[in-house]
This record gives structure tokens, C-alpha cells and sequence, in this order.
């Protein structure tokens, strides 16, 4: 495969994550904006006689549309939590206690964003790692017994 | 709890309701634009946006356990109900928040009482809106959702074991994956069949459809004040009248008939009680109208009777005469059927002649057993044998529906509703019937009661369309979370 082509693979992989946050808040601000617009549509399609519905029917899509907004950002919240806090935090806890305490790094979650590909580095480069000093250990006790 | 799949199948069953909302603004758009556009096509934006966005990061791997799919169903349908009143409210009019929800409820419910006092003061999208709920509602949105799961998911065996009671499979043999497309078809050949009868009996393209969508769904909504009788035309009354018989029975049966071209699948026990039960009731109706000098003539009072008794029993309400005037005896008949309702496997709501038959049998047994105490007899359906532990949760159902029954006539009494109207209000609402009596009659409508008695009855239509138990276990599981 041509560098160009790896790059591009490279950029694709890199868009999951932010294509899905982007997407997320575009979706937010679409309904938000789409709503006001279409009831100020609603509003100037009434001309000038203007009467207490033509208000109502201005006013509550845009109150039900905010109190959407507010669920349609709660579930981004959440979804960030779910999908890409909570992993960070396993991952931060795993190598610490892998550097601390010497523990096997194993950290496994679903997916095949950014993330899932920073947890596969960090485990390859962890059992790396582990192999060498283990290999160094093994180096050690092998010139001690030399020496001996 | 798996909030990820749980959120991304409520995602599906809002997505269901944003298409018909969609279809809504077509119509609109189609009689030049009316008042409900830009309320329907706003409502579209907001269903859509919500049922869409989990999709964004969960995928559709996502494992689910039975007290997930409970969540699901129930969720599905809260979520349904919440946005389906987003069309009313923000039309306004009559359309309050407690009204909204209430003409929601008992639109997805397939109940068929409403608020509207005028329902011809609605623009034509509304009415289609009003009608697609009943459409949406009378397969099941859980059903509406499993057609878009992929046949080969998990998932949708789970869901469809769920949604679908043990009762509705009994009777005809097939897979359970199977029986979602087998009820699909028949509901939708009911809806295509009942748009051309009534297109060929005059009825306008809005009103035809409007009307197919409401008679196979057994809900009721018309397009008129006066429901059927507005058209005073015996044809569609006729049309009416069968299609609601049609809908009430067992899907799997007439499929069944239709595709190996015989009628032995409609020689079920449970069918023939039914038909059995339907005749004996509007023989009843139509010499208590007769007596009562209400009707004139006794072909006139056999009609009304049967029309009255099979809109009731079929859960439908359509009405081809006014019945807050008619006798006690008239609305206790009703009442019966009110709690019977239609055979399993169709879209009526109530207990279901199926467990009043399995009753019937068990009372026999019992009767026989206290005469000859050492006489080995069974609970039989026609060639089929059911054990106790069979029999013993359609009693306990019919038990449950009692006392949830019991517990609404209360409430709404201290309320403050009316003895009559709590009974006959309650009995309706809890078998999704929709019309009462007296002023919340086949031509009344529900507009006088308060907000709380309104909220009441919604709640009996919400457990009686989805069976009880599976808010319950959403309760329990509530309750169980919270004691850990």
C-alpha cells in the first residue's frame, strides 16, 4: 500500500471519533436552529393578523425544541461518558497499576475508534515491555550464576 | 442494565412514529399547506433527532437481557406517547398538556376516546396524525420496530417473544420469528382491504384512510363528530361492521385460512365461543333496545345491537347511533364485553376471549371435581390439553386485571368522578375500548373530566394495551435497584 493510501486509512480511522462528535452536535444544533426558523415561518405566515395563537404556535416549538435540545445534550453527555471518559479511565488505572504494582496490562472495550487502536499500542508496547524485562531478569541471574 | 441497546431500540420505535409524522406533513402539504405544517414538520425534526442520535455511537451488536427488553417495550411506548402529543401541542386549540397526552395515549393505545369536542375543527394532517397513531399503535410499536431489526438478531427473537403474549402464538403452529411477518401481513392486508371498501363506498381518500388505519387498528377515532354515523349510509356501516369482526379475530387463524384456502383454521373452540358469545350479546342488545322502545322495529334494534356489540367487543367504539340514552341493560351488556373483548393474536385489548374461555373450562372442571371428587378431568381447547401450570397465569391475569380495575374505580371515584362513569370509564379505558357512558358515551367525549382522572385512565390504557406484566416487571426492577 502507497503512503498516500496509508495516510488516508490513518485520516478515515481518525475521523470515527470526531465524525461522531461533530455529527452528535450538528444533530443538536440543526434541531435547534431548523425549529426556530420554522417558527418564525409559522409567525410571518399569518401576515399582519396577528392573534394570540399565531403566537402560541410560535412560541411553544421553540420552548419544546430547547427542552429537547437539553435531552438530545444529556445523551451526549452520557454517550462521552460511556464511550470515551470511562475507557481513558480504565486505560489510566491499568498502566498504573502496571507500572506500580508490575499488574498485566488487560484492558479490553468494544469498538474501533481512536481509542480501541491507543488501547491495542498501549497493550502491544506493555507486553513489549514486560518481555524485555523479563528477558533482562533472565540476563541478570544468568551473569550472576557466571560469576559465581 | 444495558443503557447503550436500550437507548438505540427506543431509538427505533421513534424513528417508526417520525415516519408517519412525516407522512402527516405530506398530507398537510397535499391540502395546500394547512395550520398543522409547520407543528408536524417541527414534530418530525424533534422525533426523528431523538430516535436517531443513539444510533450515532451505539452499535447494533449490543447484547440485551430479558429485563432490558422489558425497559425496551415499555420505554418505546412512554417515548411514543410523549412525542406523539407534540403535533397537538403545538397546534393548541383544545389541545392543552393534559389533553395532548390524553389524545396521544389513547391514539397509540388503539382506545379511541378523545377530548376533541369538534374533531371536524381539525386541519386534515391532524386527523391523518390522529389516525397514524392508531395505525402505529395496533401492531405494536415494539412489532413496528422488530420489522426494522435484522430477522437473524437475537434481539428481535427476545423482543418478539416479549411483546407478543404466549396466547396470541396458540392456536397455529409457526416460528416465533415468523410470527411477526405473519401478523404484519394480515393487519396489513385488513388496513388495505377496509381504504378500498370505503373508497368504493364514496368516503373521501382522507377519510378512507383515516378510517382503515382506525378499524384495523380496533381503535376508533373517526374523522367525524357523529363517528359512523355521520355518513348515514348502511354500506359503510356494513364495511365498518366487518372489518371490526375481522380485526378481532385471531391473525394467525386467518392467515392460516387465507393461505391453504380453508376454513378449518376457523373452526378453533375459542373462535366459535367468540362468534357464539358476539351473537348471543346482540340478540340481548337488540331485544333490550327493542323493550326499551328506544328503536322501532326489531331488524333496526338487531342491527344496532350487533353493530354496538361487536365495536365494543372488537375494542373498537365506532357508532352508528347515540347510546347515552339507551337502558342499564344495554350498557351492562356492553360492560361485559367491554372486559372480554376480542380473541388473542388480533389487536383488541381487554382480558380476550381466550382467557374467559380457559376460565369457563377451569369452572367446569372445578364443578365436576367437587361432584366426583376422584374423576381425573383436564382443561381442554379443542384437541389440546393444558396442564395447571398452564391455566394458572390467564386466571391470575384475569385476577390482576380485576384488581387493577378496582384500584381505578377507586381512584377516580375519590377523584371525584361519578360511580357510573368511574366504573364504565375505568372498564373502557383499561380494555381499550374507548367510548363509555352517558356524556363519555360512543358520542361524547372526555374533554369535562379533571386533569388527574385524565392521567388515570391514560395509565389504565397504557396497562391494558401492553398486558400488565411487563410494567410490572419494569417496577420491580425499579424497586429491586433501589433496595441494593
Amino acid at each position: 500500500m502507497s503512503l498516500n493510501g496509508k495516510s488516508k486509512l490513518k485520516n478515515k480511522g481518525r475521523l470515527k471519533m470526531r465524525g461522531k462528535l461533530i455529527l452528535s452536535i450538528s444533530v443538536i444544533a440543526l434541531v435547534l436552529v431548523l425549529t426556530v426558523v420554522l417558527a418564525i415561518m409559522e409567525f410571518s405566515r399569518s401576515g399582519i393578523a396577528l392573534s394570540s395563537t399565531v403566537y402560541y404556535r410560535t412560541v411553544t416549538p421553540v420552548i419544546i425544541a430547547f427542552g429537547v435540545g437539553m435531552l438530545l445534550l444529556a445523551l451526549l453527555l452520557f454517550f462521552i461518558l460511556t464511550y470515551y471518559i470511562r475507557p481513558i479511565r480504565r486505560i489510566l488505572d491499568a498502566l498504573e497499576s502496571y507500572n506500580t504494582y508490575g499488574k498485566k496490562y488487560s484492558v479490553t472495550f468494544e469498538g474501533d475508534d481512536e481509542l480501541t487502536k491507543l488501547n491495542t499500542g498501549i497493550s502491544d508496547l506493555a507486553e513489549e515491555n514486560r518481555q524485555l524485562r523479563s528477558r533482562i531478569a533472565a540476563l541478570k541471574s544468568k551473569q550472576k550464576s557466571d560469576e559465581c | 442494565m444495558n443503557v447503550k441497546a436500550v437507548s438505540r431500540n427506543v431509538g427505533y420505535a421513534l424513528l417508526v412514529s417520525s415516519l408517519f409524522m412525516l407522512l402527516s406533513v405530506g398530507v398537510s402539504l397535499l391540502n395546500g399547506g394547512d395550520s398543522a405544517l409547520y407543528g408536524l414538520l417541527i414534530s418530525f425534526l424533534l422525533t426523528f433527532s431523538v430516535g436517531i442520535f443513539p444510533f450515532i455511537f451505539v452499535r447494533g451488536t449490543e447484547p440485551i437481557t430479558l429485563k432490558d427488553g422489558y425497559l425496551i417495550i415499555v420505554l418505546s411506548w412512554l417515548l411514543s406517547f410523549v412525542f406523539g402529543m407534540l403535533p397537538y401541542i403545538m397546534w393548541g386549540g383544545p389541545f392543552t398538556l393534559a389533553n395532548a397526552w390524553f389524545e396521544s395515549v389513547s391514539g397509540f393505545t388503539t382506545t379511541g376516546a378523545t377530548v376533541l369536542q369538534d374533531i371536524e375543527a381539525l386541519p386534515p394532517s391532524l386527523l391523518f396524525w390522529r389516525a397514524a397513531t392508531h395505525f402505529i399503535g395496533g401492531l405494536g410499536i415494539v412489532v413496528f420496530m422488530l420489522l426494522i431489526i435484522p430477522g437473524a438478531s437475537p434481539i428481535r427473537l427476545r423482543l418478539t417473544n416479549m411483546e407478543l403474549s404466549s396466547l396470541s402464538k396458540s392456536g397455529y403452529a409457526t416460528r416465533s420469528n415468523r410470527t411477526v411477518y405473519v401478523f404484519t401481513y394480515v393487519y396489513l392486508a385488513i388496513c388495505v382491504l377496509a381504504f378500498i371498501a370505503y373508497s368504493l363506498a364514496g368516503m373521501d381518500s382522507l377519510d378512507a384512510i383515516c378510517h382503515a388505519f382506525s378499524v384495523c387498528a380496533t381503535g376508533g377515532f373517526s374523522t367525524r363528530n357523529l363517528s359512523i354515523a355521520a355518513y348515514g349510509s348502511p354500506l359503510i356501516e356494513g364495511i365498518t361492521f366487518f372489518f371490526m369482526l375481522l380485526a378481532s379475530l385471531h391473525f394467525g387463524l386467518l392467515f392460516l385460512a387465507v393461505v391453504n384456502r380453508s376454513l378449518k383454521p376457523l373452526k378453533n373452540p375459542v373462535l366459535r365461543f367468540y362468534v357464539i358469545t358476539l351473537a348471543v350479546f346482540s340478540v340481548l342488545m337488540a331485544m333490550s333496545l327493542r323493550f326499551s322502545g328506544q328503536v322501532e322495529g326489531f331488524g333496526k334494534a338487531l342491527w344496532y345491537g350487533a353493530f354496538q356489540t361487536v365495536s365494543v367487543a372488537s375494542t373498537t367504539g365506532f357508532a352508528v347511533a347515540d347510546n347515552a340514552s339507551w337502558p342499564l341493560s344495554t350498557m351492562v351488556l356492553m360492560m361485559f364485553m367491554a372486559v372480554m373483548c376480542g380473541c388473542a393474536g388480533s389487536t383488541t385489548g381487554g382480558v380476550k376471549a381466550d382467557r374467559v374461555y380457559v376460565l369457563i373450562k377451569s369452572i367446569g372442571r372445578q364443578i365436576v371435581k367437587i361432584l366426583h371428587p376422584s374423576s381425573v378431568d383436564e382443561v381442554r381447547i379443542g384437541k389440546r390439553v393444558l396442564r395447571d401450570e398452564e391455566v394458572a397465569p390467564h386466571i391470575l391475569y384475569i385476577a390482576l386485571y380485576c384488581l387493577l380495575l378496582a384500584i381505578s374505580v377507586c381512584i377516580s371515584l375519590v377523584l371525584g368522578l361519578d360511580p357510573t362513569s368511574s366504573f364504565a370509564a375505568s372498564v373502557s379505558s383499561l380494555g381499550n375500548v374507548g367510548p363509555a357512558m352517558g356524556d363519555l358515551g360512543n358520542l361524547g367525549n372526555f374533554d369535562s373530566l379533571a386533569k388527574g382522572v385524565k392521567f388515570l385512565f391514560t395509565m389504565d390504557m397504557f396497562l391494558g394495551r401492553i398486558e400488565i406484566y411487563p410494567v410490572l416487571a419494569v417496577v420491580a426492577m425499579v424497586v429491586e435497584h433501589r433496595r441494593k
